[in-house]
């Protein structure tokens, strides 16, 4: 069943400023949406409507299929998760999760149980009489959450929850987050301008650029079959490489000494048909250095030949970065001795994972696999 | 050695300005005849000053009075200037940054421009001779909104939408979120409309002729300057130091929160 439903939902700030278009989106109920895009975006202006934060300007908003344009926040059963955790710093961890229970009249031996009980939950036992100023990072943000699921609401709302806290523990609460929606079947929507996080935690995924959602998929669609030259570039890390240039008889061909990448059939077909200036997308890990001697799949072939100009030895694998006429490229390939710097590679592309997108409008051109 | 000629220059200071307090407190406790001369201590310590004070003039009434209009105005000032302060704060309107200029203007404005035609007001209200003529021209403050406004806009606006979520009404965010955590803002915005509305005199020897609801200055300025003492100057000095009690107790409460914030905010009443 649809727990949040946006219709064509678009936010005028007063200045003028549009910041979010045209959104169209449904959060399945059990289900972990992740909104994700670069900064500015208009991602947390999107969540903030669903909260009732901010006022919707055009479109419609359903919770639980009920209308809720211009309900209260507080009457529209959710709860929200801040980036500054957002705790009342006057009270103490036990009345920080107690006070909504308290304005809604829980019953004194309700609240206790529930606070309790997602003390347990968080691990926030021992510190349920402590302010927020004594604690850590991480553990505001656990009481930030604890605030959130006493209420038992029907959607979870959080805007970008983890990035005030070091990599290591924004790992951990990554999994202890996804644990929770797990143990609570809960409805979560989830704000990050961090792909690896949308990709690590998203049920699907929605990726945002300037206001509006490019795309709404799960992680593997978005990653193996995304719509248009942003997202291909957004997602993934290090990021897909791009080379423009155009079909030349039966090859993609960058330019005076780029890529050249012989295509297959079904791959010429569908380029002839378009509009000529062709941006080719390849994944760093769908690089292959030719005779390196690991084994390349059947579809690598031979397709660009580049000095590197930086070489990052991974243990597993090396990344080498370099460029080509149109721009830098990085390919992941295997192991192998180190490289004397301006010794050049010849790289094979695999035929069967590139990615072909218009090169004005940067939509993809299905090429049928 | 430079450190001694500082305290030296620092205490010689103090003196110059502790003395003709302390000497006008210990001049009370003197006889009439003895209050004259320079020396500081009184030969017999008598009450006989206070004594022809409460005798001459009801200045426990008047007290009550002052105390009465002091504590209607601050804590009208305080929910009705907080609400405005965190309106301007805090909240998004169209025209509130206009507001605000204007609001910055009338503390520009002296009170004497206003004061003909808040007497005109008054009277036709037909509050003339009554404390509510006292109370309600200072019901809204600008420089204590200001102050308040100044320390409620650094709040995260985070805990504020946490709040609405989480089932307050705006009132209820202000009662009991903005005013825990703006402590010191609301002291001093109190202290100040208090001293300021301790000392009035102008307005009220204005709009009352009653003495039953005279304030406090009022009828002390009326005692010294008005004859009421004749010319002893005993029950002057000591009706002043009465006058100055209240002040000073409050300042000896809040000290540490009004140095703090004369020396924060900058802004004085
Ligand atoms: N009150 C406002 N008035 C005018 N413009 C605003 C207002 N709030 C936000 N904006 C603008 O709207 C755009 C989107 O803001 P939003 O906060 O939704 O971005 P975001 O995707 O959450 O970015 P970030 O990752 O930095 O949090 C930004 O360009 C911002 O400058
Ligand atoms: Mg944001």
């Amino acid at each position: 069943m649809e727990c949040v439903r946006l219709d064509g939902v678009g936010k005028t700030y007063d200045n003028g400023f549009v910041a979010v278009r045209d959104a169209d989106l449904s959060v399945e109920e059990g289900e972990f949406l992740v909104l994700v895009g670069p900064s500015g975006c208009g991602k947390s202006t999107l969540l903030r409507m669903v909260a009732g934060l901010e006022s919707i300007t055009e479109g419609t908003l359903h919770i639980g299929g009920r209308l809720v344009n211009t309900v209260a926040p507080k009457d529209r059963d959710i709860a929200m998760v801040f980036q500054n955790y957002a705790l009342y710093p006057h009270l103490t961890v036990f009345d920080n999760m107690a006070f909504g229970l308290k304005l809604r009249k829980h019953a004194k031996e309700d609240i206790r149980e529930r606070v309790t009980e997602a003390a347990q939950i968080l691990g926030l036992e021992d510190i349920l009489a402590s302010r927020p100023k004594e604690l850590s990072g991480g553990q505001r943000q656990r009481v930030a959450v604890g605030r959130a699921i006493v209420r038992q609401p029907k959607v979870f709302l959080f805007d970008e929850p983890l990035s005030n806290l070091d990599a290591k523990l924004r790992v951990q609460m990554r999994a202890e987050i996804r644990a929770l929606h797990q143990r609570l079947d809960a409805t979560m929507l989830y704000v990050t301008h961090d792909q690896v996080e949308a990709m690590t935690m998203g049920d699907r995924i929605a990726v945002m650029r300037a206001g509006v959602i490019e795309q709404l998929d799960t992680p593997l669609n978005l990653y193996d079959f995304p719509v248009n030259r942003f997202v291909a570039g957004f997602i993934g890390s290090p990021a897909m490489n791009f080379f423009e240039g155009s079909l030349v008889g039966s090859s993609f061909r960058e330019g005076e000494g780029g890529a050249v990448v012989s295509l297959t059939e079904a791959q010429v077909s569908n380029l002839a048909a378009g509009s000529g200036s062709v941006v080719l997308g390849v994944r760093p890990e769908d690089v292959y250095e030719v005779g390196a001697g690991a084994a390349a799949p059947a579809g690598a072939v031979r397709s660009v030949t580049v000095a590197p100009t930086l070489i990052e030895q991974m243990g597993s694998e090396v990344m080498l970065h370099a460029s080509t006429p149109t721009g830098p490229m990085v390919a992941r390939v295997a192991r192998r001795p180190v490289l004397e710097p301006g010794e050049s590679v010849d790289l094979a592309f695999d035929r069967a994972k590139l990615h072909f997108f218009d090169g004005v409008t940067g939509v993809r051109i299905p090429t049928g696999g | 050695m430079r450190k001694a000629l500082i305290y030296l220059a620092l205490s010689a200071g103090a003196v110059v300005f502790a003395y003709p307090f302390v000497w006008m407190v210990l001049a009370t406790f003197k006889p009439e005849a003895e209050i004259g001369n320079l020396s500081l201590l009184p030969s017999v310590w008598t009450l006989e000053s206070y004594r022809l004070v409460f005798e001459t003039i009801p200045i426990v009434r008047a007290f009550l009075n002052s105390l009465v209009v002091a504590a209607v105005v601050i804590a009208s000032v305080l929910v009705f200037g907080s609400a405005t302060a965190y309106s301007l704060a805090k909240l998004r309107w169209k025209g509130r940054d206009t507001v605000f200029n204007l609001m910055l203007f009338t503390m520009m404005v002296p009170f004497m421009v206003m004061l003909i035609p808040l007497y005109t007001m008054i009277v036709e209200f037909g509050w003339t001779d009554s404390l509510i003529g006292l109370i309600v021209p200072f019901m809204m403050n600008a420089t204590a909104v200001l102050i308040l406004r100044q320390s409620f806009v650094t709040l995260p606006t985070d805990i504020l939408d946490a709040a609405r979520i989480d089932g307050c009404g705006e009132w209820r965010i202000l009662f009991t979120i903005v005013w825990p955590l703006s402590i010191p803002a609301l002291v001093t915005a109190g202290i100040i409309v208090f001293i300021g509305n301790w000392n009035e005199v102008l307005w009220p020897l204005m709009v009352i002729r009653n003495e039953d609801w005279m304030t406090m200055p009022q009828m002390v300025a009326l005692f010294t300057v008005g004859g009421g003492a004749q010319a002893r100057l005993g029950p002057q000095l000591a009706a002043a130091v009465l006058l100055a009690l209240p002040i000073a107790a409050v300042y000896l409460v809040f000290q540490r929160h009004f140095i703090a914030s004369l020396a924060s905010t900058g802004v004085k009443g």
